[in-house]
């Protein structure tokens, strides 16, 4: 790099900071923002979902591969002797694997103890050729198997993890419950190989059958295939062996399960960093573009000293690449200890609640945090090249003059350039997702954005326009400057559009959203009072139950639910299959004209299950229900903000009538006319088995509605923080640049007092012009940010979480929003010009032409 | 023989009242004996012999056990389940090849049940996943064995009747009358079949024995020795020890040619350890080339016994079973195997 001239940038940088350290230190942290943003979601995300693998695969036991029962009910035990004798198949290890709690799972504001665990019941002779950590070694050092103390039936082995949650060591009692069922059982050992992130517990196969009502039934067959043999046949060969209500899952398909599970929520969470990190971008070519500007007749000196204009690129990029690379350091270690913070106090889900039994540990990767690193480079050298370009082609010897190139005002600026970026967004916008994510739509949010950035020249001067004419002298002033130099007010500007834009989509997309979710919780919780049974979805209210909970006093109509997992695609997360007494209360979106073919069960299915497997209003579909593939009508489809995966409303007759479960999960209550709540409520309490009190929870529909949209702003949580760093940055940035620009501005004042303007009047301009620019810019930002927000409303949550929202505007913050923005341009410009006024603006006029 | 112990380790030592006990008196009843006690805490069907291959012999043996674990009452009957460990099914299989220089071997458990692991009752037909031992319709039995490195399909063919060992297949093996087993031998068994595929001949010896009350306290090991003599004649020959090196009980019997049957009192048994050989692996020392005296019609007769290959040293311990030596062997006029153990750690139980 022969033009380059580390004597000549090492001026130019000191003589930069002293000019400004402040817009220095704000493009630096810009850039470290979007930096630490983007590293900290990928850190978290990366430990979360680890985390939430190696539990994965520690309840798994890490087999080759699986055979899974496509619902809680498991399949029939004689299916292991058919797999165990296929070709290829080395060892087959029975599973019967249950959800279960232990102690009294917690309710929201209660502080008892208690938890979900998988309970998994193996034989440990099948269990140590196929899965060995899955069996439990006896904390007298033998195996669990048959070997002293001889068989104890009640024996458990736990997973650390789970021992150390539920206090429990080994010698001691440990009641878990599932199914329904109730079980006293005694710690024999701990399973070491289980590690520090499931909540697991193995018995014995035997005695998880009889004991939580599993007699003939297996949920899981791990499969250890033969040395050699050809795997494609060996899982041809078992597939074609398995019956409808079984499936064959391999561990890659079992990963991806634990990735899509919240694939969607990181990405969206790694893309908002990315538009942080843009909209530092923006900040970065808004500070270095003034100061360009400002430095025009330095770089004049150094063009008549001999640098030539290709050295002026380079020097002002290896400017860039420093403020590159102060801010990139320094956004990762900001980062780390971001993610540190967040992991901490949030769990490794950043308040999302998809993983909530594991514990995310962090790890410093080098080469993502190179990655992240060279974004925030990219970004700086991105935001320096056209301000460069621009330097380098000025004349010298104007410049030197202080007469830079002024655009000529009577000529308009260009306006294609920003319609066919808003263009090309809008064409991204209506793409299709790519690989399940809304790529195109992110990339239509960045086009909008760089469009509409690109258009405020124009557009500055389109909004200026009807106002020229205004008779008091400071405004005419500040108008017409700002109408003859749009040029100027887009750079000081394009940060705080870029800002406004962000936090307006982000706040009308949160708005949308939760008035959408408000509106669906009113809508789907009609009855007075619910009971639900966590961690009992093999099974939890028999009949006798049911009626027992039918007959307390108070009730006038009590209707039961049973919601159940179910296995459509192995590398899908499972969807919901909810029997229901009575009509559905959902907010159904369509219904089917026609009444249900013969033979068919009506069904409502969830916006999720339409989008993710294609399931239509007036469809016949075929799903395993008890077994057997049933033919299901698709009566009409609803909305449901709870299950991302799915979910298909089924009557419970007839459910019953294809399973022959007649237990229940859920309960909705409507009380007699003057019944207590809290009364009825606590006998339907006593009314419950022992067995599930630990499981039951009781809500009236208002506090289910508040902790619910609780839980929905704590995952908005780091959206709104996000929101909020945005807009500070921006109104940093709109600070800076305007004291920068009062100060290059100084000779232009002095001139306006030695032509009669009073010092008042002059002052009086600046603010007009602060406020005017500020009331633009915000204008173009709630634009601009309002056709963002429909592109994550109607694009991007769609596509991502497979369910629509209303579009909800939030005028009162988008106005506070507006007047926040003008009042702090305005003030900001008023503070600047009182600065530059007292120092004797008449004397600059006398500086030396 | 006493491969009991393998599943004394697997069970609890204390007699349990559930299990059937060893009676001397009882008659053995063919072929019903063949099959499984399932009411005897523990049994074995154990196939040891030689092949003649064109590299010379190899040894081998196939053992299935089944045992009855000690679930207590309460779980054995009440738990309907399928996977209740009513009986468990134990086997494993070595090949003695001099050309390898020591064991190949393998093993197999599971609980019976599901035709996976069965234990027939009324004839002989043992199955473990893909490993089977069986008594044919014609009469002869059939051993299907495969793993890692080896592979037999064995037929063999009886050229004598069993043995009843003991008082009529009433076998003592201590000093208190209850320490005993049911017993019988089936010797000089014609082999042919494949050994990994290739045709081999050759001669083997099955021991059927089962018990519910087997070992003295007292007992660290055992040693036992099953001779197939080139006259026609099968020598059995077996001693318990206990920790000082002596024998608490011993016992066995000859057979000659004729079906003249002796059955030896411990008196009448002298065994003399000697060939240690130490194990590189465990580092155990083994008697390999014990030299035993057994008195016949009176008169004492003298047998050094030499292995076929020093190291036939099996470690099953990582398995939960124990460190043993069992091995091919031959003694001037005969052939058979040798079972050591006890030798190493001292087996606890």
């Amino acid at each position: 790099m022969a033009s380059f001239n580390p004597v000549a940038t090492r001026w130019l940088l000191a003589g930069e900071w002293r000019a400004g350290p402040a817009r220095l230190a704000i493009a630096v942290l810009a850039i470290a923002v979007g930096v630490a943003l983007g590293f900290a979601v990928h850190l978290v995300n990366t430990a979360a979902l680890d985390s939430f693998g190696r539990a994965i695969a520690s309840v798994s036991g890490r087999a080759d591969l699986a055979v899974r029962g496509r619902t809680p009910a498991g399949f029939d035990e004689l299916l292991y002797p058919r797999i165990a004798r296929l070709p290829g198949v080395a060892g087959a290890s029975p599973v019967v694997e249950l959800a279960a709690s232990w102690g009294q799972l917690a309710r929201p504001g209660s502080k008892a103890r208690g938890g979900r665990l998988a309970l998994i019941g193996v034989d440990p002779l099948r269990a140590m050729g196929v899965t060995p950590g899955l069996v439990g070694i006896a904390s007298a050092g033998q195996s669990g198997v048959g070997s002293r103390p001889g068989w104890r039936a009640d024996a458990v082995f736990l997973s650390p993890a789970l021992a150390r949650a539920a206090g429990v060591a080994p010698g001691d009692g440990f009641t878990i419950t599932a199914a329904g069922q109730q079980s006293r059982l005694h710690v024999a050992g701990l399973l070491r190989g289980a590690g520090d992130d499931a909540q697991l517990a193995v018995i014995d196969i035997a005695e998880a059958q009889a004991r939580f009502g599993q007699l003939g039934r297996l949920q899981r067959l791990d499969l250890r295939l033969a040395e050699g043999a050809d795997v494609a046949a060996a899982q041809r060969a078992i597939a074609a062996a398995l019956p409808a209500d079984a499936l064959l899952s391999a561990p890659e398909a079992e990963a991806s399960r634990a990735d899509a599970l919240s694939r969607a929520y990181r990405v969206n969470l790694g893309m908002l960093a990315l538009v942080a990190l843009l909209t530092g971008g923006f900040l970065v070519w808004s500070a270095q573009a003034l100061s360009v500007a400002r430095r025009r007749p330095q770089f004049a000196l150094l063009a008549v000293l001999g640098l030539p204009r290709q050295g002026l690129v380079v020097q002002l990029l290896v400017e860039a690449l420093l403020l590159g690379v102060l801010g990139a350091a320094l956004g990762l270690a900001l980062g780390h200890v971001l993610a540190t913070l967040v992991v901490d106090h949030f769990g490794g889900d950043l308040g999302g609640g998809y993983f909530s039994a594991t514990h995310a540990r962090l790890a410093f990767p080098p080469l993502v945090a190179l990655f992240f690193g060279g974004l925030g480079l990219l970004t700086a050298l991105a935001g320096s090249i056209v301000p460069a370009l621009a330097a380098a082609r000025q004349a010298p010897a104007l410049a030197l003059k202080g007469l830079g190139e002024v655009p000529d005002p009577a000529r308009p600026p260009r306006a294609w350039p920003g319609l066919a970026l808003l263009g090309a967004g809008v064409l991204a916008a209506l793409g299709p997702p790519i690989a399940g994510l809304p790529l195109l739509g992110y990339a239509a949010m960045a086009l909008l954005l760089a469009g509409g950035v690109a258009l405020m020249p124009a557009l500055a001067r389109g909004l200026i326009r009807p106002l020229l004419g205004v008779r008091a002298v400071p405004v005419d002033l500040a108008l017409r400057r700002l109408w003859g130099s749009p040029q100027a007010a887009s750079l000081a500007l394009s940060g705080i559009v870029a800002s406004t834009a962000l936090m307006v989509a982000m706040a009308v997309m949160v708005a949308s959203f939760r008035q959408s979710v408000d509106d669906w919780l009113v809508a789907v919780l009609p009855a007075d009072l619910y009971l639900h049974l966590e961690a009992a979805e093999a099974g939890g209210l028999q009949p006798a139950d049911q009626a027992r909970l039918a007959a307390v006093p108070g009730i006038a109509a009590i209707r039961f639910q049973r919601v159940q997992p179910v296995r459509l695609d192995p590398a899908r997360p499972a969807l919901a299959l909810m029997a229901q007494e009575g009509a559905a209360a959902v907010p159904v979106l369509s219904r089917a004209a026609g009444a249900p073919p013969a033979g068919a069960a009506p069904v409502i299915v969830s916006e999720a299950m339409a989008w993710l497997y294609g399931w239509k209003v007036g469809d016949v579909r075929e799903l395993v229900i008890g077994g057997q593939p049933r033919r299901l009508f698709v009566a009409g489809v609803w909305r449901d903000y709870a299950r991302q995966w799915g979910a298909v409303i089924m009557p419970m007759a007839d459910y019953r009538r294809f399973t022959g479960d007649a237990s229940a999960t859920e309960a909705a209550i409507e009380l007699a006319a003057g019944a207590d709540a809290a009364a009825v409520q606590s006998a339907l309490m006593a009314a419950l088995p022992a067995a599930v009190h630990g499981q039951a929870q009781f809500g009236r529909p208002s506090d289910m509605r508040r902790v619910a949209l609780q839980i929905f702003d704590r995952s908005f949580a780091v959206t709104y923080a996000l929101e909020a760093i945005a807009i500070l940055i921006g109104l940093a940035g709109v600070a800076t640049s305007f004291s920068a620009q009062v100060l290059a501005r100084l000779k232009e004042f002095g001139m306006l007092r030695h032509v009669g303007l009073a010092r008042g009047q002059v002052l009086a301009m600046l603010a007009a012009e602060g406020a005017g620019l500020g009331l633009v810019g915000a204008l173009t930002g709630v634009a601009l940010g309002l056709a963002m927000a429909l592109v994550l409303v109607k694009v991007v949550n769609p596509q991502s979480f497979h369910w629509t929202m209303d579009l909800a505007l939030p005028w009162p913050l988008l106005g506070a929003l507006v007047a926040a923005l003008v009042l702090c341009a305005g003030g900001t410009a008023l503070i600047a010009g009182r600065r530059a006024l007292g120092r004797g603006a008449v004397l600059a006029v006398r500086a030396d032409w | 023989m006493l491969r009991g112990l393998v599943l004394l380790l697997l069970a609890p030592l204390l007699v349990a009242a559930h299990f059937a006990p060893v009676r001397p008196g009882v008659a053995l009843r063919f072929p019903a004996d063949h099959g499984a006690h399932p009411d005897f805490r523990t049994e074995w069907w154990y196939v040891t012999g030689q092949l003649d291959t064109p590299d010379g012999p190899k040894g081998f043996q196939i053992t299935f056990f089944r045992t009855k674990p000690d679930l207590g009452p309460d779980i054995a009957t009440n738990n309907p389940s399928r996977f209740t460990p009513r009986q468990v099914i134990f086997a494993h299989a070595a090949i003695a090849d001099p050309g390898h220089r020591r064991l190949r071997h393998a093993a197999r458990i599971a609980r019976q049940g599901f035709g996976l692991a069965e234990a027939r009752v009324g004839d002989m037909d043992v199955t473990l996943d893909d490993w089977r031992l069986w008594r044919g319709a014609d009469g002869r039995l059939h051993a299907r064995v495969a793993d890692k490195g080896f592979a037999l399909d064995l037929a063999f063919t009886p050229t004598q009747g069993v043995i009843l060992q003991g008082e009529g297949g009433y076998s003592r093996k201590g000093p208190h009358p209850q320490e005993a087993s049911h017993y019988y031998s089936w010797p000089h068994l014609a082999v042919a079949g494949r050994l990994n595929g290739k045709p081999v001949k050759g001669t083997a010896w099955l021991d059927r024995e089962w018990s519910s009350t087997l070992l003295n306290p007292g007992a660290v090991g055992w040693d036992w020795l099953g001779l197939n003599l080139d006259d026609g004649g099968a020598l059995t020959l077996f001693r318990v020890r206990d920790g000082k090196g002596g024998a608490l009980w011993a016992g066995g019997s000859h057979r000659d040619r004729d079906g003249r049957l002796t059955v030896f009192k411990p008196e009448d048994i002298r065994w003399l350890a000697d060939g240690w050989w130490q194990s590189p692996r465990s580092k155990a020392r083994w008697p390999v080339r014990p030299v035993v005296h057994y008195r016949l019609n009176g008169r004492w007769q003298r047998l050094p016994v030499t292995p076929i290959m020093p190291d036939q040293e099996l470690d099953s311990r990582a398995g939960g079973g124990p460190l043993y030596w069992e091995g091919a062997v031959k003694v001037p006029g005969g052939r058979g195997y040798l079972e050591l153990t006890g030798y190493g750690a001292p087996l606890r139980m």
